[in-house]
C-alpha cells in the first residue's frame, strides 16, 4: 500500500481514538452530577425542618412568654410568630412528599395552635390553672411534633449516607477506567509513530546518505531499496541516475586521457625537431598513457623489405627489423590496416612480437601516400582486448607518428636547401664585394667545404698551362707547391684539359695518372672553374664527412651544387682579376698623369700649345686662372678668337714668327693695366716640321705697375711737398716733425716763435721743448703714432728755452712714405698758457668744428669709388646697358675670408621695376645722364635691394657658385637655381632669384669681387653673349676699380696734407706775389661767408680790407717787398675786428719768390667773448641785488596798490578818482619790477619740439588789441617747414617784445611784416615794421639792458629778447632806416636737440 | 573754508584778511614761522597762502612740514620774488607773485577750493 493510502488512515485512527477518550469522560461526568442531583432535594428538606423547628420552638416560646407574664407586648408577638409558623408549615407540606406523616403534624399542629389560642384569649393568665394546663400541653405536643420532624429528617440524612456511598464507589469505577483509558490510546499512539516513521524518516535518511555518497564522488553507491512505494520508484531512478553518471564519467575520462595523450603527443612533435627523440618520447609517452608493456615505432626499409625499428619506449628494441613478407608486417602491408594478434594465434613458431613474454599486440601502420611506411607497435604481456575505441586512438597516434616524421624530414630537407642558399648568397656576395683575389679564393675554399662539409678543398688557377695552387682549406698551409699540377697531369690536369667535372667515388680505385695527391682521400669531386668556355682553372674537393668525422661518398647531388658554385666562383675570379689588372693600370696611368701636369701646371707662367691654324691644343692651369676661363672653353678654339679678341695678348703674334723662322721668339704685350711677355718655342714633328708651338705667357703686370706707381705717388709727394712745407713753416703754430726717436727733422718759424729755438738748434736734436717730466708721457705718445693712431687736441705743457713752461695745445699724427709705412710724427703745438678759459672754450669750439670737418671730408673721399661701384651696376642693369634686371656687387673681405655684399642696384619689387623703368625710358636719358645722377636719380643709394644686399656675406670657405667663382677666378652661368647643386642657397632666400650669373672682378690677378646679376623680374634667360659682354665688362671694371682704389689712396694723402691747412682755426691762404688769392682754407671762406671760388682769383686786399690798393699794414705787403715772414696786429672793420696776422715768403725751386703763406687769426671774436663775460658776471651780482630789493619794495607796493583798490571802492568823486591813480601807478610800478627781475633771474629752460609758425602766430594774436588801437595791418609769410627745440615760453616772450617794439615804434596806422623761413640750418623770424626806425648812433645800444628812448620804459624788453635767443644758441640782427622802419631777424638753428 | 595765511608783513596779513573775507572765506592769519605751525595745527586751515621770506623760519622748510602732516592740504606760495624755479616749491599747488591786483590770488583760491 503506498503513502498517499496510508497516511489518512493513521490519521482516521488519531481522530477515533480522540473521541473515545472524550466519550469515556462525558459519561463519567454524567454519573457524577446524577449522584450530586439526588443529594439537593434532601438537603432542602432538611433545610425546612430546621426551620420549622425553630418556628415552633419561637412559637411556644412567645405562648410560654405572654402566659408567663401577660405583658400584652407578646400579644403582638404571639401573632407574627404564629403566621411564620402557618407559613413555614405550607412550605413543609408543599415540599414534603410523605402526606401521611404531614397530616399527622398538621393535625397535632392544629392542637397546639388551639391550646395556645385558648391561653390567649384568656384575659389574665397568670395563676390561671387552665393557661398553665395549656402550657403543658403544648409543650407536650410541641416534643411530639419534633419528634415526628426529627424522625423525618432521620429518613433524609439515610438518603444522604445512601449518596455518598454510591459516590465513592463510582470515584472507584472511574479511576480503573480512566487507567484504562490512557494506557490504550498509548499503545494506539506508540504504534501510530512507529508505522510513520517506518514510512518517511527512514527513506529520507537513505536518499541523504546516498547523495552524499555520491556527492563524495563514491559512484558506485546505490540505493537498493525494495520498497514499492514512492521512496521505492525515487530510489530506484536515483540509481540509474547515478549509473548512468557513473558511465559517462568514466567515458570522459577515457577521453581526457586519451586527449591528453594526443596532446602530449602533438606537443613532442612541435617541440622538437629531432626525429629520434622525438619518436621516443612520443612511445613511451603512448606506453606510460595507455599502460601497454610495448611501444616502438619502425619504419619500413626498401632496401631490407622489413621494418626496422626507430625508436620504442621501455623494453621496445627487441626486435631489430620485422621482415614485411611475414606475420604480422606482412598482412598490415596488405591491408594497409591494422592488425591484432596474440600468441596463441600463432601456430608453431611463434611471431617474434610475441617473444621475451609479450602475450598480446596490434601493430598500426603509419601511411603516407597510400603505402605503409612505417609500423607502430603495440604489445602488453597479458592478454588484452583492443577495443574500437583504442584501435581508433592508436590510429590517429599513428597518423601523428608519420607527421612527425614527416615534418622532420620537410625541417631536415629545407635545412639543407637553406644552407645550400646560403652559401649560394654568401658566394654571390663575396663576388660583388671581394674584389682581392686571394680573399676571394680563401673565402670560396672554406664556404664550398663547409657546404658540403668536405675535409680537403684545393682551388687551382690555370697560369701558364699550369695549375698553380691558389687556396687550400683542410691542409696546412705551405704545401701549394707541391699540390701543383700540369694541364692533365692527375686528376685535376684531367679536368682541367677536358673541362668537364669528375665524381670520384673511391680515388683508390683510379688509374695511377689520374692519381690524387691527398693521400688518404677516397671520394673526390673536381670541377673545372670555366669563364665561357675557357678553363680558369679547378676546384676540387676531397672527403665527405658524415656528422661522426666518418668519410662518406659524395652523392651527385653535391656535384651539382659544386658546379653551380664553381661556375659562379669563375666569375668572381675572373673579375677579381680583371679588377686587379685595372687598378694596376690606372694607378700607372695616374701617376705618370700627374707627373704631367704638376710639371705642366707648375710652371710659373702660362703655357698655350698651338697648331699652325693657331688652335689652340693644350692650355696650362696658369691660363686657366688667368683668362678665367675653362680648358673646354679654349681647347678647339682659335687663339685669334680667345686671346686676341677677349684676353688682349696674343700668343699667336709670338707664335707666327717662330712657325716661319723655327727660331724661340719673344714678345712684350699689354692691355690696360695689365702687361705680358709672351714667348714662343718651336715643337717639331718627326719629319723636323714644325707642327706646334708652345707659347710662354708671363704677367709681368707687377713689375711694370710697380715702378709707375713708384714714380707717379713720387711725383705727387714732390709737389706737394714744396707747397705744405711753406705752409707748415709759415704757420703762426708751432709745427714740428721728428723721425719716430723723437729727433727734430723739421721746424717752422712757428715752432721757433713759440719754443724759442731756431731750426738749426733744434734739428737733429731729441725734442728739445719736452719738460723732463713729460719725457714718459711723450714717448707713450710716440708708441701710439708707431700703432698709426692719431693724437689730437691734447693739452699738456712744453719748455721754453729760457725754461719757462708753457700749456700748449698739441695735436699729432703720423708721417708716412709711399708705401703707407709710418716714418715719422708730425705735431703741431699751440701755445695757450696765456690765454684764459674763455679762449680755450673758444678753441676747443674751433676743433670740434675742425674734427667735424675732418669726419665728413674722409667720408666724401670713400664716397668717390661707392660713386664708381655704383655707377657699375647701373650700367649693368640699364637697358642701355646691359639690361639685367638686378645686378650687386660683392667685396672679397680678406680678413673674414667671406664675400660681403657692397651694394645692389635694381628695383625691389616688380611694381618698382615697372616704376622705374618707365621713368627712365620716359626721361629718355642716355646711359652717361644717368650715370651722372646715380646717386640722386631712382637707382639711388639705399633702395630696398642695396639693403638687403647689405646684409649678404658668403664664406668663401664653402663650395658654392659664387665661392668657386672667385677662387677659380671663372664666371659662372646658374640657369636654373634648382638644378645646380652648388647654388648658392642665401641667395634664392634673400633674392628669391630663379637663374643668375656671376663675374669675378679680377685685379692684377687677385679677385676682389663679384658682380652678380639676374632677370628676376622679366625672367630672360642670360645668354652666353650676355656673359662673354659682362666678362669683358668686368675687367674694365676691376681695372676702373683699381684706379679709383689707387686714386683714393694718393688723395688720402694729400687729404692728410690738406687737412692740416683746412682744420687750422685761423685763416690760411696763399697769396702770389701779385695779391692774388690762390687757395684759401676753410676758416677764410667762413670768415667772408663766400664760398672758395668766390675768392680765388680775386686780389688779397679787395677781398680782406675791400681796397683797390694793397693795405700798408699789410705783412703781405710787407712780405712782398722784404720777401721775410711779417706779423701784424690791427683792428680791421671789414674783419670784424681785432686781428693777428702774419705773412711767410713762399719761393719755388728756382728760389724765385712766388708769394706768401698769409696767417690770420681773428682775435675780435676773443674780445668781444671777454666782454659779453663781464657782462654776464654783472648781471649775476644786479640779479641778487635785485631780488633782494624786489622783496623790501614789492610787499609794500602789495599794501599801498591793494588799499588803494579798496578805497577806491569807497570812496565818491575826486577821491576816488585819486585812489584809482594810486593803483595804477603801483600796477606800473609792479610791472616795472617784474621786468627787471625777470631780465637779471636765471632762467631753466624747459625745451621741447615746436611749430615756431604756430608760436609766431601766437603772439601775433597776442597782439590783437595793440593793433587795433593803432590801425596796424599784419602780413604773415611762413616759410619754415621745420621745427625747432626751443623752451617755447621764453621765445614767446623774446618776439612779444619785438613785436610790441615794433607796434610802439609806429605811430598812427601801418604795417607789420612776419615772415619765417629756413636758411643755413638756421629758422629765420624776421619783423619787419614802418616805424620810426632806430639811428644808426642808438643801433649798437638797443640791446643793452636799461637802454630807451621811450619815456615810459624799462629799457629791458630788446635786452630780454637778446638774451633769450643767446640762451638758445641764436642770434639776432637789425636793420634800421630812420623815417622808413626797422627788420628784426632771429636766426635759430633747427638742429639743436 | 578756512584759510591760513601766512606773512610777515602786517599791513599785507590785513589786507588779504579784509579781501578774503569778503569773498566769504573763514581767515586766521600768522606772521611768522612758528606762529604759523601753532596755526596750522590749532585751526586746521583748509588752504594756507605762503610766504617765502620769513623773520624765523624759511617758507619752504614750512610747506614741507605742513606737506608732511597733511599730505593733501593745498598750500598756494605767495612771494614777492618769483622762486618758481626753485623745485622746492613745486609741492605745492599753486605759486602766485604778490601783487596789489589780488585777482589771481582769489581766482586760485577759488579753483582750488572747487577742487576740494
Amino acid at each position: 500500500m503506498n503513502l498517499r493510502v496510508k497516511l489518512p488512515f493513521v490519521l482516521s485512527a488519531f481522530l477515533i481514538l480522540i473521541a473515545l477518550f472524550a466519550a469515556g469522560t462525558v459519561l463519567i461526568f454524567d454519573r457524577m452530577s446524577n449522584t450530586v442531583s439526588e443529594l439537593l432535594p434532601v438537603s432542602e428538606r432538611n433545610k425546612l425542618y430546621n426551620e420549622f423547628d425553630r418556628k415552633i420552638a419561637e412559637f411556644s416560646e412567645a405562648v410560654k412568654n405572654w402566659g408567663l407574664t401577660g405583658n400584652p407586648r407578646f400579644q403582638g408577638v404571639y401573632r407574627s410568630r404564629l403566621a411564620e409558623l402557618n407559613k413555614s408549615f405550607e412550605n413543609l407540606r408543599k415540599t414534603l412528599n410523605d402526606r401521611e406523616k404531614v397530616e399527622e403534624i398538621g393535625q397535632e399542629l392544629q392542637l397546639v395552635l388551639g391550646q395556645a389560642d385558648n391561653i390567649m384569649k384568656s384575659g389574665q393568665p397568670i395563676g390561671d390553672p387552665r393557661v398553665a394546663q395549656n402550657l403543658q400541653d403544648i409543650e407536650t405536643e410541641t416534643i411530639d411534633m419534633v419528634t415526628k420532624i426529627d424522625q423525618m429528617q432521620q429518613r433524609s440524612v439515610d438518603t444522604v449516607l445512601n449518596v455518598v456511598t454510591k459516590g465513592a464507589q463510582l470515584r472507584k469505577e472511574m479511576i480503573y477506567y480512566h487507567t484504562a483509558l490512557i494506557v490504550c490510546s498509548s499503545l494506539i499512539a506508540i504504534f501510530l509513530i512507529l508505522r510513520i516513521r517506518r514510512m518517511i524518516t527512514d527513506p529520507f535518511n537513505e536518499l541523504l546518505k546516498a547523495t552524499e555518497k555520491i556527492g563524495q564522488g563514491e559512484l558506485s553507491y546505490r540505493i537498493h531499496a525494495s520498497r514499492r512505494d514512492e521512496f521505492g520508484t525515487v530510489s530506484e531512478r536515483f540509481d540509474s541516475m547515478i549509473e548512468d553518471l557513473e558511465s559517462s564519467t568514466h567515458q570522459i575520462g577515457r577521453r581526457l586521457a586519451e586527449t591528453e595523450l594526443l596532446l602530449e603527443v602533438t606537443k613532442i612533435a612541435g617541440t622538437t625537431l629531432d626525429l629520434k627523440y622525438a619518436l621516443e618520447m612520443i612511445s613511451e609517452t603512448i606506453a606510460n598513457k595507455l599502460d601497454y608493456d610495448g611501444c616502438g615505432v619502425y619504419m619500413f626499409r626498401p632496401e631490407q623489405n622489413s621494418f626496422c625499428f626507430e625508436a620504442g619506449g621501455k623494453t621496445d628494441g627487441d626486435i631489430a627489423c620485422l621482415p614485411a613478407a611475414e606475420g604480422m608486417a606482412e598482412e598490415v602491408m596488405s591491408t594497409l590496416s591494422h592488425v591484432v594478434a596474440d600468441d596463441s594465434a600463432a601456430q608453431g613458431e611463434p611471431d617474434p612480437v610475441f617473444r621475451r613474454g609479450y602475450r598480446s599486440g596490434v601493430a598500426v601502420p603509419i601511411i603516407r601516400d597510400h603505402r605503409v611506411s612505417g609500423l607502430l607497435l603495440i604489445r602488453k604481456k597479458s592478454p588484452h582486448v583492443f577495443t574500437d575505441g583504442e584501435i581508433s586512438m592508436l590510429k590517429i597516434l599513428a597518423h601523428t607518428v608519420g607527421s612527425v616524421i614527416r615534418n622532420a624530414e620537410l625541417h631536415l630537407s629545407t635545412k639543407k636547401q637553406l644552407q645550400k642558399l646560403t652559401v649560394l648568397y654568401d658566394m654571390s656576395r663575396a663576388v660583388t664585394s671581394l674584389l682581392d683575389l686571394e680573399d676571394l679564393l680563401k673565402k670560396m675554399a672554406e664556404e664550398i667545404s663547409r657546404v658540403l662539409s668536405s675535409r680537403v678543398c684545393i682551388i687551382r688557377l690555370l697560369e701558364n698551362n699550369k695549375l698553380k695552387v691558389k687556396s687550400l682549406f683542410g691542409l696546412p698551409a705551405g704545401e701549394e707547391n707541391e699540390l701543383e699540377l700540369r694541364v692533365g697531369e692527375g686528376l685535376a690536369g684531367q679536368v682541367a684539359e677536358n673541362g668537364s667535372p669528375l665524381l670520384v667515388e673511391d680515388a683508390t680505385s683510379l688509374p695511377p695518372e689520374m692519381k690524387v695527391q691527398i693521400p688518404d682521400a677516397k671520394s673526390v669531386i673536381c670541377v673545372p672553374l670555366k669563364v665561357g668556355d675557357e678553363v680558369i682553372g679547378t676546384l676540387g674537393l676531397y672527403d665527405k664527412l658524415d656528422l661522426d668525422g666518418n668519410a662518406v661518398p659524395f652523392t651527385a647531388d653535391d656535384m651539382n651544387t659544386v658546379e653551380g658554385f664553381a661556375s659562379i666562383s669563375a666569375i668572381a675570379i675572373d673579375k677579381s682579376k680583371a679588377y686587379e689588372h685595372e687598378v694596376r693600370m690606372e694607378q700607372e696611368a695616374r701617376d705618370a698623369k700627374k707627373r704631367l701636369d704638376v710639371l705642366f701646371d707648375s710652371v710659373q707662367g702660362g703655357l698655350i700649345t698651338l697648331n699652325r691654324d693657331f688652335t689652340i691644343v693644350s692650355v696650362n692651369k696658369y691660363i686657366e686662372d688667368w683668362v678665367g676661363m675653362r680648358p673646354e672653353m679654349l681647347v678647339g678654339h682659335s687663339s685669334l678668337d680667345i686671346f686676341h679678341e677677349k684676353i688682349g695678348i696674343c700668343p699667336h703674334c709670338a707664335a707666327k714668327s717662330t712657325f716661319e723662322t723655327g727660331e724661340i721668339n719673344s714678345i712684350m704685350q699689354s692691355r690696360g693695366v695689365n702687361y705680358a711677355e709672351l714667348t714662343a718655342y718651336p715643337i717639331k714633328d718627326e719629319q723636323g716640321i714644325i707642327s706646334e708651338c708652345v707659347v710662354f705667357v708671363q704677367d709681368i703686370t707687377e713689375r711694370v705697375l710697380y715702378q709707375e706707381e713708384t714714380l707717379s705717388l713720387y711725383r705727387e709727394v714732390i709737389q706737394t711737398k714744396e707747397y705744405t712745407e711753406s705752409i707748415i713753416s709759415h704757420s703762426a703754430d708751432a709745427i714740428v716733425t721728428t723721425d719716430l726717436g723723437g729727433i727734430i727733422t723739421s721746424w717752422n718759424q712757428g715752432a721757433e716763435k713759440t719754443f724759442g729755438f731756431t731750426e738749426a738748434e733744434a734739428m737733429g736734436k731729441f725734442m728739445p721743448f719736452v719738460p723732463d717730466f713729460l719725457l714718459d708721457r711723450e714717448r707713450e705718445n710716440i708708441e701710439k703714432i708707431k700703432k698709426g693712431e692719431l693724437v689730437k687736441d691734447i693739452e699738456t705743457l712744453r719748455k721754453k728755452k729760457d725754461g719757462t713752461i708753457i700749456e700748449v695745445s698739441l695735436t699729432l699724427s703720423p708721417v708716412k712714405d709711399a708705401a703707407g709705412e709710418i716714418i715719422g710724427i708730425s705735431g703741431i703745438a699751440r701755445d695757450i698758457s696765456e690765454k684764459k678759459s674763455v679762449e680755450k672754450e673758444l678753441i676747443r669750439r674751433n676743433q670740434e668744428l675742425s674734427r667735424l670737418f675732418f669726419i665728413s671730408s674722409a667720408m666724401r673721399g670713400t664716397l668717390e669709388l661707392d660713386k664708381l661701384l655704383r655707377m657699375v651696376l647701373v650700367a649693368v642693369t640699364m637697358s642701355d646697358g646691359m639690361g639685367f634686371n638686378r645686378a650687386i656687387l660683392f667685396l672679397v673681405d680678406e680678413a673674414k675670408n667671406v664675400l660681403k655684399g657692397a651694394m645692389g642696384v635694381g628695383p625691389g619689387s616688380p611694381e618698382e621695376a615697372w616704376k622705374i623703368w618707365s621713368e627712365l625710358s620716359l626721361q629718355k636719358k642716355t646711359l652717361d645722364d644717368i650715370m651722372q645722377d646715380v646717386l640722386s636719380g631712382p637707382l639711388k643709394s639705399d633702395s630696398f635691394l642695396d639693403r638687403l644686399t647689405a646684409g649678404i656675406e658668403i664664406p668663401l670657405n664653402e663650395d658654392t657658385i659664387l665661392a668657386r667663382a672667385v677662387r677659380e677666378k671663372t664666371s659662372y652661368n646658374v640657369a636654373n637655381v634648382r638644378e645646380e647643386a652648388l647654388v648658392d642657397t642665401i641667395l634664392i632666400q634673400q633674392l628669391g632669384t630663379q637663374a643668375y650669373a656671376a663675374v669675378p672682378l679680377i685685379s692684377r690677378d687677385k679677385v676682389i669681387g663679384i658682380i652678380w646679376v639676374d632677370n628676376y623680374f622679366n625672367g630672360k634667360q642670360i645668354t652666353n653673349e650676355d656673359m662673354k659682354f659682362l666678362a669683358s665688362f668686368s675687367n674694365h671694371v676691376a681695372a676702373a676699380i683699381e684706379n679709383a682704389r689707387l686714386f683714393e689712396q694718393v688723395k688720402m694723402t694729400e687729404q692728410q696734407l690738406e687737412n692740416i691747412f683746412e682744420s687750422m682755426s685761423d685763416m690760411v691762404y696763399f697769396n702770389s706775389k701779385e695779391y692774388e688769392i690762390r687757395s684759401v682754407n676753410r676758416a677764410v671762406c667762413n670768415k667772408l661767408g663766400l664760398p672758395p671760388s668766390e675768392i680765388i682769383g680775386r686780389k688779397c686786399y679787395e677781398v680782406f680790407h675791400g681796397m683797390d690798393r694793397p693795405y700798408e699794414k699789410c705783412p703781405h705787403h710787407k712780405t712782398v717787398s722784404t720777401k721775410k715772414a711779417e706779423i701784424g696786429e690791427f683792428d680791421d672793420p671789414l674783419m670784424g675786428g681785432t686781428v693777428l696776422s702774419s705773412s711767410s715768403p713762399i719761393f719755388d725751386l728756382t728760389g724765385e719768390f712766388i708769394g706768401s703763406v698769409h696767417v690770420v687769426r681773428d682775435i675780435s671774436e676773443l674780445k668781444s667773448l671777454r666782454e659779453k663775460l663781464v657782462m654776464a658776471e654783472k648781471m649775476a651780482a644786479l640779479g641778487e641785488v635785485a631780488a633782494k630789493v624786489a622783496h623790501e619794495i614789492r610787499n609794500p607796493l602789495v599794501s599801498v596798490g591793494g588799499f588803494a583798490k579798496r578805497l577806491e571802492k569807497k570812496l565818491d568823486g575826486n577821491l576816488r578818482e585819486y585812489a584809482g591813480i594810486i593803483v595804477k601807478e603801483v600796477e606800473r610800478l609792479e610791472d616795472i619790477l617784474k621786468e627787471i627781475l625777470g631780465f637779471v633771474k636765471e632762467v631753466r629752460l624747459t625745451k621741447e619740439r615746436v611749430d615756431l609758425n604756430a608760436l609766431v602766430d601766437d603772439v601775433v594774436r597776442l597782439m590783437g588789441s595793440g593793433l587795433d588801437d593803432k590801425r596796424i595791418s599784419v602780413v604773415k609769410d611762413f616759410r619754415l617747414h621745420a621745427g625747432v627745440f626751443v623752451d617755447p615760453n621764453r621765445v614767446k616772450e623774446a618776439f612779444v617784445n619785438i613785436l610790441s617794439n615794433a607796434v610802439q615804434s609806429i605811430s598812427g596806422s601801418g604795417e607789420i611784416y612776419v615772415y619765417t623761413y629756413a636758411k643755413d640750418r638756421n629758422a629765420v623770424v624776421e619783423v619787419r615794421d614802418t616805424g620810426g626806425g632806430i639811428r644808426e648812433e642808438e643801433r649798437p645800444f638797443i640791446f643793452n639792458p636799461f637802454y630807451t628812448t621811450k619815456p615810459s620804459g624799462t629799457g629791458l624788453g630788446l635786452a630780454i629778447t637778446h638774451r633769450i635767443i643767446q640762451e638758445h644758441n641764436g642770434t639776432i640782427e637789425v636793420e634800421s632806416e630812420v623815417g622808413k622802419g626797422s627788420v628784426f631777424r632771429v636766426f635759430i638753428p633747427i638742429k639743436e636737440e | 573754508m578756512k584759510i591760513l595765511i601766512v606773512d610777515d608783513d602786517q599791513n599785507i596779513l590785513r589786507l588779504y584778511k579784509e579781501e578774503l573775507e569778503e569773498e566769504g572765506y573763514l581767515i586766521v592769519t600768522a606772521s611768522s614761522g612758528q606762529e604759523a605751525m601753532e596755526q596750522f595745527e590749532r585751526e586746521a586751515p583748509d588752504l594756507v597762502t605762503l610766504d617765502i621770506l620769513l623773520p624765523d623760519v624759511d617758507g619752504i622748510k614750512l610747506l614741507r612740514q605742513m606737506k608732511e602732516k597733511r599730505p593733501r592740504l593745498p598750500v598756494i606760495m605767495s612771494t614777492a620774488y618769483d622762486y618758481r624755479d626753485d623745485f622746492a616749491v613745486w609741492a605745492s599747488e599753486a605759486y602766485i607773485v604778490k601783487s596789489a591786483d589780488l585777482t589771481e590770488l582769489k581766482a586760485t583760491i577759488k579753483k582750488l577750493a572747487e577742487k576740494e
